[in-house]
């Protein structure tokens, strides 16, 4: 069963704009194994949604894959045709956006969306697809999913909602989902019990989760495995409790100090990451981190730092951080 | 800390806020109904102080600010402000008050006018209050207020989509802060950030309150950041403050039923950390219509009969810690 369901090699995609060239994704290489929950953490821009899209090729006029390779379950993802990949998407791959309001047609119920993507991928009946339409509003726990089936999105609230994507998601049998910040638009209390329903999929219908989320919580509630991103680029990537354990890259340090932790005595001043995130149409050629790391060198500012497996399974892209040069967390610009 | 602030009289008394909108019904001739955004919210606020003020959406955080800038009238209750009681006060009366309390705004976006530059933004109350006459000086003083939020003065004239949002963020507190205001209520200021650049104006919130004294009430969902920046904490539910305790209390020795399901429901801060989990089912009631007893009845894992007949007030339970429940006001329960 633990075999591999996604294998991403160096995959770069770019926006050709106006003003210049983005490198939204940079060479990033990653792999999953099937019933796996995979993270991807980043601030925004930092190219993690740009990656998610980039697996069905679910990319803007103006953003192409331009180097790079995805296999997803033995298809080449960016040369199969794209009647085999309208075919994959909804079916074998499915995803969940951020923004649950947006994500259903306002002017359709609820029923009838669901029945369409089921019949679209499946040879069944109107009945039998509204049958498997309630059974799995019922599974992702909506109260008498009969009657909401006639309901219109906005007759829902916004957890509701996310349960009726979550239902169209899961309603093919996919073997993989894409969660792009499926509980940024939800309340707290609400969140948990979203969290815990895809858990529950993982658990019982053993799917691959790709996770992208800002939230490091949701990551240490969530996932098996992590990928921090920053500026279109791989900065670390680890299992799980390893990046707990012991995060290896600046930007990583920079992001656990820069969030008020509950449990932690209070403290009077948070240590926040100076500058902003970086102009994509700027990087390339260097370490995109380089302006705002506190551990910078010359050679930072010069090469790209490759993605170096310090420790088994922990790979990091640090000019500073590979092999015997090991950086202490904290001790700002000591010489070696 | 906290217990030099107390001991002063309230620089703010609010008292029995109330605040109703009528919804219009979607029946031709019915009577409108009432959304109870505020049902009876009383607190005082210390000089020089922090209350976080936390809670899911529509629980009437955001109205409560509002109400007391006035933006929106209440409906009943009193805000006590230096004897005077602002509910009561014209529009005219509470100009030169408003100077006293001004408001950061969530959206960091929307809230500068795309057409003004950041010194036009800034000197805009300057002009409306008409405290500084000369326009040279006004420069100056705007250049001022520009250096202590973290600015300068290559940004002076700049328009508000050259600035990031975070930049966009230290100009609306720039242009709270040059009226000298004492008390500036914050509506979800970081909500729109990034975690980096969240600790950024986190840090520039603590500082600038240090130097000029000033008072915050500061609304969050986030409970993390409520509890860093807080010194007290009050949680709302759906129009009511449910529990009013110390920051450090909430975490360390949470009460109300509500405040215990908000903890639990928040991502951890570590893999290892597994609280028991405190869910609550279904969701947040409706505000529209009138509600008897306590507005968690319905969803709480400890209710008893007498919460669905009577709404439990808000009551001290040990020095400094008040919350609405009826497990605590026994003596009460009793009598009935």
């Amino acid at each position: 069963m633990n075999d591999q369901i996604l294998q991403v090699n160096n995959l770069k995609t770019y926006f050709f704009t106006a003003s210049g060239t983005a490198k939204a994704v940079d060479g990033v290489s990653f792999t999953m194994n099937r019933g796996q929950i995979m993270g991807i953490v980043g601030e925004s821009g930092s190219g993690k949604s740009v990656t998610a899209s980039s697996l069905i090729r679910l990319l803007p006029k103006t953003g192409s894959i331009v180097d790079g390779e995805v296999i997803f379950d033995g298809h080449d993802m960016r040369r199969i045709a794209n009647r085999e990949l309208l075919k994959l998407r909804g079916s074998e791959i499915s995803m969940i956006f951020q923004d649950p309001m947006t994500s259903l047609d306002p002017v359709f119920k609820i029923g009838d969306q669901m029945i369409e993507l089921i019949r679209t991928h499946k040879n069944l009946s109107q009945q039998e697809a509204y049958r498997t339409a309630v059974e799995m509003l019922h599974l992702v726990g909506i109260p008498e999913p009969e009657s909401r089936m006639n309901a219109y999105p906005h007759e829902l609230s916004g957890g509701m909602c996310q349960r009726v994507i979550i239902a169209m998601a899961i309603s093919c049998q996919p073997k993989f989902i894409i969660a792009d910040e499926p509980t940024t638009a939800l309340d707290v209390t609400v969140q948990a019990q979203i969290l815990g329903l895809l858990k529950k999929l993982r658990d019982e219908m053993g799917v691959s989760i790709l996770m992208i989320t800002h939230n490091l919580g949701i990551v240490w509630e969530m996932c098996d495995t992590v990928m921090v991103m920053y500026g279109g680029t791989t900065v670390e990537y680890t299992e799980m409790a390893q990046l707990y354990a012991n995060p290896l890259h600046p930007y990583t340090w920079g992001l656990l100090d820069s969030m008020p932790r509950l449990s932690a005595p209070p403290v009077e001043e948070l240590k926040a990451i100076p500058g902003t995130p970086p102009d994509l149409r700027l990087t390339g050629g260097c370490c995109a981190f380089y302006n705002r790391c506190p551990y910078m060198r010359e050679i930072c500012a010069k090469e790209v730092p490759p993605l170096v497996e310090v420790e088994p399974g922990h790979l990091v892209a640090c000019h500073r951080q590979n092999g015997d040069k090991t950086l202490v967390r904290g001790e700002v610009n000591q010489d070696d | 800390m906290t217990e030099d602030k107390m001991a002063g009289t309230p620089i703010i008394r609010i008292k029995n806020l109330k605040k109703d909108y009528k919804i219009r019904s979607s029946k031709l001739g019915q009577p409108p109904r009432v959304l109870h955004a505020l049902s009876g919210v009383s607190l005082d606020l210390f000089q020089g102080e922090t209350l976080g003020v936390i809670g899911e959406s529509g629980c009437g955080k955001s109205t409560l600010g509002k109400c007391l800038v006035q933006l929106t009238r209440p409906t009943a209750g009193e805000i006590l402000y230096n004897g005077q009681n602002l509910c009561a006060l014209s529009n005219s009366a509470l100009k030169p008050v408003r100077k006293e309390l001004q408001m950061v705004f969530q959206d960091p976006y929307s809230s500068l006018d795309p057409r003004f530059t950041t010194k036009a933004a800034i000197e805009e109350p300057l002009i409306i209050h008409g405290l500084e006459r000369d326009s040279k000086k006004r420069r100056e003083t705007v250049l001022a207020m520009l250096r202590e939020v973290g600015l300068d003065v290559q940004h002076m004239d700049r328009y508000p989509h050259e600035f990031s949002g975070g930049q966009r963020q230290r100009i609306n507190v720039a242009r709270a802060l040059v009226l000298q205001p004492k008390v500036i209520v914050c509506d979800e200021p970081v909500s729109a950030l990034d975690v980096s650049v969240q600790a950024q104006v986190l840090n520039l919130f603590s500082s600038l309150q240090k130097r000029h004294n000033l008072t915050y009430i500061f609304i969050s969902h986030d409970l993390s950041v409520i509890k860093h920046i807080s010194d007290r904490v009050a949680i709302m539910y759906l129009g009511t403050v449910v529990e009013l305790c110390d920051a450090d209390e909430i975490y360390q020795n949470p009460r109300h039923p509500y405040t215990k399901a908000l903890l639990s429901a928040i991502p951890p801060d570590s893999p290892f950390e597994k609280a028991q989990k405190l869910t609550l089912s279904g969701e947040i009631p409706s505000p529209i219509g009138d509600l008897t007893g306590c507005p968690l009845a319905g969803r709480c894992p400890e209710r008893m009969p007498v919460c669905s007949q009577k709404r439990p007030a808000l009551k001290e339970i040990s020095p400094g810690h008040r919350a609405a429940c009826f497990l605590y006001h026994q003596e009460e329960y009793a009598e009935e």
